[in-house]
């Protein structure tokens, strides 16, 4: 128990990476499509709230409601962007911190879980299920195989605890 | 140029922090502020956007205000995801306090660009947020605790 924690939580974090060659591919694929869906829901002008969401234009509001939906979706895309420099940062200069930023993937799905359970939408303000919701539980599994092997790859190495 | 990039990002992070009692202080306030930002963006009914924020309740067809909040709490989602980064380099990583000092100085500039995006008037609100009153005070003060963690961690002051 004490490696899995010494291995997703190391002394000291350094560019000591030994967890193997597929988390390693699987990071850079989690650093890319963070990265897209960063930089649609930051910077396009409707935060792909409708273009990519599907969540229909509310009409009648006045002021208009739109401009909120807007702004706080880029908010989300403005924090996950923060999480894109640490994924970068973490590549660059601290891999053997790669587990533990597949761990708080993990995290960001389950709490998504909650953020359905805590504001449930009716079906009413989409045209269609937005990929994001499709793509939940598909990036919960890719991210706890993920840690599952790079923890493992790196407690079976025998220079990973100094 | 290398020093001051070492002394942000150190080749190996760990507790041995050299970055000043005022700067780590400093950064425990502004997680202790986070823990409680995030908690209400995050959990609360709604998202603290009518209770704090003072904005308005929306009207529409349909309604409005569901979407409102989610969005809301899914941005009080990530919040809470740094906060738990914040909470591990001070349990395990704490010379990278310069490091996440930036980060949230990154935040703040990424804020002001969100807000020039999007901007907002003051029809939506009843009155100003707090968010909105202390944004140039918190980013004085995270530029200073900034710059003060990043000189002494160069000049290997003790903590």
């Amino acid at each position: 128990m004490s490696r899995i924690i010494n291995t997703l939580f190391p002394i000291s974090a350094c560019n000591d990476y030994r967890g193997g060659r597929i988390p390693l591919y699987g990071y850079y694929f989690m650093l890319v499509v963070t990265l897209v869906r960063a930089s649609v829901h930051f910077l396009m002008p409707e935060a792909s709230v409708n273009s990519l969401a599907s969540i229909i234009v509310i009409e009648g509001g006045n002021p208009d409601p739109n401009h909120l939906f807007y702004l706080f979706r880029a908010d989300s895309g403005l924090l996950q962007m923060l999480w894109v420099i640490i994924y970068a940062v973490v590549l660059l200069r601290y891999r053997n911190l790669i587990p533990l930023m597949f761990a708080f993937l993990v995290v960001e799905c389950l709490f998504s879980f909650i953020v359905g359970a805590l504001h449930p939408l009716d079906p009413i303000y989409y045209e269609r299920t937005p990929p994001e919701i499709l793509a939940v539980v598909p990036t919960l599994a890719f991210s706890l195989i993920m840690t599952w092997l790079a923890v493992r790859n790196a407690t079976a190495s025998p220079y990973t605890h100094r | 140029m290398t020093s001051f990039l070492n002394a942000i990002i150190p080749p190996r992070a760990n507790n041995d922090y050299r970055g000043g009692a005022v700067a780590l202080y400093g950064f425990c306030l502004l997680v202790a502020m986070h823990v409680f930002s995030a908690t209400v963006h995050f959990l609360t009914p709604d998202s603290g956007k009518n209770s704090i924020a003072s904005i308005i309740i929306l009207e529409g067809d349909p309604n409005p205000n569901p979407v409102f909040y989610m969005f809301a709490s899914l941005a009080g989602m990530y919040e809470m995801l740094i906060v738990l980064l914040f909470f591990l380099v001070l349990c395990r990583y704490r010379n990278l306090i310069p490091a996440m000092l930036a980060l949230l100085l990154i935040w703040k500039l990424f804020g002001l660009l969100l807000t020039t995006m999007h901007p907002l008037t003051p029809e939506y609100f009843e009155q100003t947020p707090p968010a909105l009153l202390i944004r140039v005070p918190e980013f004085i003060i995270l530029f200073g605790l900034s710059f003060l963690s990043v000189r002494k961690t160069m000049q290997g002051g003790e903590s």
